[in-house]
């Protein structure tokens, strides 16, 4: 197990260093000069040129990358130009956000997906069946945004029972800080619902069809402790790794809920710095993103082996 | 026995399910209950604490370094400015109470004397010299332009200052009364550094002083407790306690804060959703004509726009009310010049051109381009209003045999198009100066730092030189309107519409005053419950 995971993690490197050099591209290819846009549409051209050689901005593109690379391995991802702060101070302002509202909106998708597609998968071609899958279509399809700014306008504007946005800390004001949180939960959480209901009805529906299940019953036990105990705890390991998965989609659907939402997150900071072409913050999220993806999978990998004692992560 | 047991695991799930469903309810309810009011109002004016959503982030907040509008918004309300704009776009006294030309290059100012800075620092001769040498010791700022008729300024005693310059420039007080004019304090922006891009703690001596700012999320101003100004009866002003600008892109949030009140004053509202703030009772909406004017920028030098005639025949055949009516759903004003109804040099007779399609074609035929002529239209994308009105030209001018093929870009992109001369014709305006000189010398002078038209017309070079020379109005309003007529003549601008100035607030806020440049003050602004 232990030489298993110290290889995931030597692995992490290259796959990181691939991210980020297509990250840096990608963002390079944008048109536009990012000291323009600090500078403002009526700087003169030798302002920007000036802002730009102060910046580093006029050095070649492989020069940058490698000077980037070079801070960026001891542990400093650069000064973000359009906040004057450095990448790595920025992105710890932010986390605390994000993680709030990725992990709110993981547990309530979960909250809702597990009773939901036990019930589905007991009962198969049921009307409650039928509408559970009529409500998971109907999540996976529907846009964030759209979502969202339906909620904003009912809740919100017409019932006056959630402010439309806005984030308080919990540590500020708890209750003002859970208000700010139900309807982005929501938003974030609704097709992470679909997805994980989906998926345990079924793994549930295959799991009920196992020898051991009809075992278990002809011992005697409840059909409750055969579904939750038995069946549900084999049902879910399929469902990890959904979840490990979702942890990308979460990332990236909160770029889009907090800046509806107005929530000072690490997606908004990210929309904000790729509107204005500020490359060390762009570049700093998606590492650190990419480094938390592959850490997820791996804790997913790890809980698997937990999970079922005839999985071995490594060869022996 | 089996049917048994579903059944039961069928009740078991059901309850799991409506506990579920109840603990949601439940916790909603409770975090609706304690809903929490964001503002708050005393009976008398004093008190309050207001939000104010802004379309876009503050960049910095220090004015050698700003660009942008929006951080006048919050500047204004932090720092003093030499002179300022009252309602009628005319020059006021701020921190200046009088002023007095002893030649046309000596201008003199009669500074107040019971004003200190935030930080406790007094404000005189020696402030005003240090603020006006940071500019001129930083040609790189974009204050440098706005004040480089400027040779020095020098102290005469602790209350006046005089400012020497190299020739007359009458537009000088007027770039005064924005960021060349903020007056900061010398201790705090030599203690501050280069910091002072984020933190102005006690640099302003404004109504209202620095406090916080989370990049993206809120700049918290808080009152200044010392400041100078009183209100007409003599009381301490402002009446306000805290300002939090907030800045939120999404339109269509924007208002849904405002409708729920979340914000109090919004910046500016889309103009899909004016129609519902006027027939909401608990908002205010007004607005009035803004210095700022819209329109297409033709590229003189490349064919075949630079081509007089093709450029007046697009002239006429562009349906300026049309446009304002159906795709700015009214929220503009029908433009002609590059001087709005709000400019004191605005002539309200000047209508050069009317939208006519044989006129249109009658012009293209003189240009030798009876069959049609075609051009590629850049616009910045992002902007669903920018692509409509792109359109409609498109629809419009196709009649009058013009093709315009449009093509999308970012805003930088398209900015750095226009700025190398690499386009045909661009959609593109300007925020508009208080004075006629801002609207006009830079955009359509020969080498005007905005002139990416590429225009040269001798006369009007002279014209405007002229009008900055003297500080005689009527003269200077004479200049203009006939440099604006030659202009309209050459036609290297298509004016489409006036930008309008709006008030969108809440109906608590109260003595909220609609500035021609469109900047929100608060000193005089209070909320009542």
């Amino acid at each position: 197990m232990l030489r298993y995971i110290l290889r995931r993690i030597l692995f992490m490197l290259p796959v990181a260093l691939l991210v980020s050099f297509l990250t840096f591209m990608m963002v390079h290819l944008i048109p536009g000069d990012p000291a323009r846009i600090l500078l403002g549409e009526y700087a003169t051209p030798q302002t920007v040129a000036a802002l730009d050689q102060q910046l580093g901005l006029n050095k070649p593109l492989p020069v940058q990358f490698g000077l980037w690379l070079w801070q960026a391995v001891q542990g400093n991802l650069g000064q973000s130009i359009q906040l004057g702060q450095p990448v790595l101070q920025a992105i710890q302002q932010r986390l605390p956000v994000t993680a709030e509202l990725g992990v709110a909106a993981l547990l309530y998708s979960l909250i809702l997906a597990i009773p939901l597609g036990v019930y589905s998968a007991t009962h198969r071609n049921s009307l409650g069946d039928w509408l559970a899958n009529v409500f998971s279509l109907f999540s996976t399809a529907i846009p964030n945004f759209v979502l969202g700014l339906a909620l904003i306008f009912f809740f919100a504007v017409d019932l006056r029972i959630f402010p439309p946005g806005g984030y308080v800390p919990f540590n500020q004001d708890a209750l003002a800080n859970i208000q700010d949180l139900i309807l982005p939960m929501i938003t974030l959480g609704t097709a992470v619902v679909a997805v994980n209901m989906r998926q345990i009805r079924a793994s549930m529906i295959e799991a009920l069809g196992q020898d051991y299940v009809q075992t278990a019953r002809a011992k005697g036990l409840s059909e409750r402790r055969v579904s939750y105990v038995h069946a549900l705890k084999n049902a879910m390991l399929p469902v990890l790794t959904i979840i490990g998965l979702q942890v990308g989609s979460i990332l990236a659907g909160a770029f889009i809920v907090e800046t509806i939402f107005l929530w000072p997150g690490i997606g908004q900071l990210t929309i904000m710095s790729i509107l204005s072409k500020d490359y060390p913050v762009v570049q700093g999220v998606v590492l650190l993103s990419a480094f938390s993806y592959m850490a997820a999978n791996l804790l997913i990998d790890i809980l698997y082996a937990a999970f079922d004692p005839r999985i071995r992560l490594d060869n022996s | 026995m089996v049917y048994h047991s579903i059944s039961r695991l069928a009740r078991t799930q059901k309850v799991f399910i409506s506990l579920v469903i109840i603990s949601i309810t439940l916790v909603a309810t409770l975090a609706a209950c304690g809903g929490a009011s964001t503002t708050s109002s005393t009976s008398s004016k004093y008190g309050g604490n207001i939000k104010v959503g802004l379309d876009a982030d503050v960049t910095t907040l220090d004015p050698l370094k700003s660009s942008s509008l929006y951080d006048r918004q919050v500047m204004l309300n932090i720092y003093d400015t030499l002179v300022r704009l009252d309602a009628n776009n005319s020059i006021v006294p701020d921190l200046a109470t009088s002023w007095v030309y002893n030649s046309p290059t000596q201008l003199v100012f009669t500074l107040r004397t019971d004003v200190k800075f935030q930080d406790g620092t007094p404000f005189n001769a020696a402030a005003v010299v240090f603020n006006i040498n940071r500019i001129l010791n930083t040609p790189t700022s974009p204050r440098y332009s706005e004040i480089s008729s400027v040779k020095s300024a020098v102290p005469i005693d602790s209350s006046h200052v005089q400012f020497n310059l190299k020739r007359p420039f009458s537009p000088l007080l007027a770039a005064l009364t924005d960021r060349a004019g903020m007056m900061l304090s010398p201790t705090a922006v030599q203690k501050l550094g280069s910091n002072l891009t984020n933190d102005a703690t006690g640099a302003g001596s404004g109504p209202f002083m620095f406090k916080d700012w989370v990049k993206g999320a809120h700049l918290d101003v808080v009152k200044n407790p010392h400041y100078w100004q009183k209100d007409a009866q003599g009381n301490a002003l402002p009446y306000l306690q805290s300002i939090q600008y907030v800045p939120i892109t999404n339109g269509s949030v924007m208002y849904s804060n405002l409708e729920t009140g979340t914000i109090q004053v919004a910046d500016d509202l889309n103009p899909t959703d004016v129609p519902s703030a006027k027939a909401n009772s608990s908002l205010v909406y007004k607005q009035e004509p803004g210095l700022s004017f819209f329109g297409i920028m033709l590229n003189t030098k490349v064919a075949p726009l630079n081509n007089v005639y093709i450029r007046q025949a697009i002239e006429w055949g562009v349906n300026r009310s049309e446009i304002v009516n159906t795709v700015l759903k009214g929220i503009g004003v029908v433009a002609q010049g590059p001087l709005s109804p709000a400019s004191w040099a605005y002539s309200s007779s000047f209508a050069p051109y009317s939208y006519n399609i044989s006129k249109a074609k009658a012009a293209l035929a003189q240009g030798g381009k009876a069959s049609g002529v075609s051009f590629t239209l850049l616009i910045a994308s992002g902007s669903p209003l920018n692509t409509e009105e792109a359109q409609f030209l498109q629809s419009e001018l196709q009649p009058a045999g013009i093709t315009v093929n449009i093509k999308q870009e970012t805003f930088t992109a398209l900015l750095t198009d226009t700025s190398a001369f690499n386009y045909q014709a661009a959609l593109l305006g300007w925020s508009g100066r208080p004075d006629p000189d801002g609207n006009m010398y830079s955009w359509f002078h020969t080498g005007g730092g905005f002139n990416d038209m590429q225009y040269s017309n001798p006369q009007v070079d002279s014209l405007l030189e002229a009008a900055r020379s003297t500080s005689v109005q009527a003269t200077r309003i004479s200049d203009y309107q006939q440099a604006e007529q030659l202009i309209l003549q050459d036609a290297p601008y298509v004016f489409l519409n006036y930008g309008v100035n709006e008030q969108a607030t809440t109906t608590s806020i109260k003595n909220f005053t609609l500035l021609p440049t469109g900047m929100m003050e608060f000193a005089s602004v209070y909320l009542s419950s």
